[in-house]
């Protein structure tokens, strides 16, 4: 850039606007020279996230996490937003009280006017297992 | 019919354009007050006019009201006056132009019946049904014609960076509009989403961005009295956005159903658009060197810096936004509608508001009719706009952590149920500033003191 030196306190007119040819600042290269190598690091090495697992969308494995999950999706709009009751009965405490098996069936089979929730949205054995685990956390 | 009047078709579109932000305005602040209570504007009884007033068509008219109507045309206008006066060559035709500002005008018209009928795309930003599609290629085509006849009229061969600014936009913006509105339909699936974010991110980066820049580029010096600071920043600013710009759609579908290349193909030049944005700034900043005491007595100065600053805040937000980890969190949430109206709102709309209160004293020969109302205006629209984005963001973060956590919806719409409360407040002060802008430049055209012949507008 040194040979432009003397071009920098120039200022020329064009269609009436006056320009003039300051140089461009280091740090800015520096700026472009630092995007440029995270573009190829990225580019090289960036892999897409998988969330199946934290959404519940994990098919196999038992944990209260993915029960979370799928009873966010499925049961808080009859049952209330804690689960406390709403349209449905309270959950708080129901596996303890009715004991896990009648629940499952529950959940599987449908209630009174509960549709049969497990077989509508194809839950596998392991997370209607998930469901029963999270409905135990709630206090 | 139609006036010949040098300069009468910038007038018209900026008129037009004033009172279509105004109505797009209040429609925005009447789909917030629907967030806080749902029924507000529903009538008892009143079938037909509440379909009309539904939230999915008020939301319409808001985005493609102020994208179309007010920020379009305010800009359109910007370069029917800025073109002829860098040329120095009389616009092509002002008979075709103000016939293109009357058929714009009609065809915003008629666009706000239709989405309020319910006849929509349904696709963001592309809701506007096929004919009306057509409509608004046919305008782009009318304005390119009548400002490239003027520039390829002119004396002087040389342009100045602004004309290639306003050129490029003019090739770009019915590229960009006919691959997302027309064809894209036809694909269906996530090609068509994919076709339609090129457009939907693309009108605001090779339309609204580009020609906003070019306005920048010519008003900096103008006000200043300084020499634009670096050609060859300009130079720089100008190809790195018509080349990394273009590929910024694919980040709207982050986490989506794309391939992972495709995001990243998105999302690399995204943070990769910090190079012209940073470029320009330097540029203005650059140029700014030595004239900073005079933002505090200069509100078109004060409107133009604070431009560039938000400008720079869009970006840093907007490829932040896009990195995969951050759009799982924020995707879907308050945050998107907040950043979506830093570009548009506080950084390209006050460079039209500049344009504006620039342009008009020298073509109708009166001074602004209040400074003291040009100052509201931006104290309003700043304030308004900062508590209307900061509460939005912060919504947005709690949001998506509490939709990360499996927290059922209707808690999450509780929990931010104040924050939603505080946007509506800086909206209000925002739409407040407008109509002391309105009424200013109203009250300029008919009444403002005459500026006598000795006088030098220019300072």
């Amino acid at each position: 850039m040194s040979e432009q030196h003397n071009h920098e306190d120039h200022i020329d007119e064009v269609n009436g606007m006056k320009q003039g040819h300051g140089k461009v600042p280091r740090f800015l290269i520096i700026v472009y020279a630092a995007l440029a190598c995270w573009a190829v690091f990225y580019a090289l090495t960036a892999k897409g996230i998988d969330e199946t697992a934290n959404a519940g969308g994990n098919t196999a494995g038992v944990s209260a996490e993915a029960g979370k999950a799928l009873m966010g999706q499925s049961c808080a709009l009859c049952h209330g937003q804690n689960y406390k009751g709403g349209l449905g009965p309270t959950l708080a405490g129901v596996v303890d009280t009715k004991g896990e098996e009648y629940v499952t069936g529950i959940l599987k089979n449908g209630g009174v006017t509960m549709t049969a929730i497990a077989k509508d949205n194809n839950w596998t054995d392991d997370q209607v297992k998930s469901v029963i685990a999270a409905m135990k956390e709630i206090k | 019919m139609l006036s010949n009047a040098p300069f009468s078709t910038a007038k018209n579109f900026w008129y037009s354009s004033i009172f279509w932000l105004i109505i797009s305005m209040i429609a925005g602040l009447v789909v917030a007050l629907k967030q806080i209570s749902p029924d507000f504007l529903y009538f008892q009884g009143a079938d037909g006019l509440n379909f009309a007033l539904t939230y999915a068509h008020i939301r319409i008219i808001h985005t493609n009201g102020i994208l179309l109507a007010w920020l379009s045309m305010a800009m359109v206008g910007a370069m029917f006056y800025m073109v002829p006066k860098l040329t120095r060559t009389p616009l092509w035709s002002e008979r075709l132009g103000n016939l293109t500002a009357l058929i714009w005008n009609v065809a915003i018209a008629a666009a706000v019946v239709i989405i309020a009928l319910g006849y929509s795309s349904g696709v963001e930003y592309a809701e506007l049904p096929l004919i009306l599609d057509l409509g608004v290629a046919v305008l782009a085509v009318l304005l390119s014609i009548n400002l490239f006849m003027t520039i390829a009229k002119r004396q002087e061969k040389q342009l100045y960076a602004s004309i290639w600014y306003f050129t490029g936009s003019l090739i770009w913006l019915p590229l960009v509009w006919i691959v997302g509105n027309i064809p894209s339909a036809l694909v269906g699936g996530a090609m068509q989403a994919n076709m339609n974010w090129f457009y939907g991110h693309n009108v605001l980066g090779l339309w609204f961005t580009t020609v906003g820049i070019g306005q920048i580029y010519f008003l900096l010096p103008k006000i200043t009295g300084k020499p634009l600071y670096s050609h060859k920043l300009s130079l720089i600013g100008f190809w790195t956005i018509a080349t990394i710009y273009v590929w910024n759609g694919p980040h709207h579908l982050v986490n989506g159903p794309i391939p992972v290349w495709l995001m990243k193909a998105g999302i690399i030049p995204s943070l990769l658009l910090i190079i012209p944005v940073w470029t320009v700034l330097a540029n203005v900043f650059g140029t700014m060197k030595g004239v900073w005491h005079r933002v505090a007595e200069d509100v078109n100065l004060k409107f133009l810096v604070t431009a560039a600053i938000f400008y720079m805040m869009a970006c840093l937000q907007g490829p932040f936004q896009s990195l995969m980890q951050v759009s799982a969190v924020v995707k879907f949430s308050h945050w998107v509608v907040g950043h979506a109206h830093m570009a548009p709102f506080a950084a390209f709309s006050f460079v039209c508001f500049v344009t504006i209160y620039y342009a008009v004293p020298r073509l109708t020969g009166r001074h602004i009719y209040s400074k003291a109302l040009m100052n509201w205006h931006y104290y309003m629209s700043v304030i308004g706009f900062l508590m209307f984005a900061f509460t939005l963001w912060i919504a947005g973060v709690i949001q998506g952590f509490a939709w990360m956590d499996g927290t059922p919806f209707m808690e999450t719409v509780d929990t931010v149920r104040t924050l939603v409360v505080f946007r509506a407040v800086g909206g209000t002060l925002m739409i407040v500033g407008q109509l002391f802008f309105a009424y200013n430049i109203w009250k300029t055209v008919k009444s403002g003191t005459k500026i006598s012949s000795e006088e030098n507008v220019a300072a």
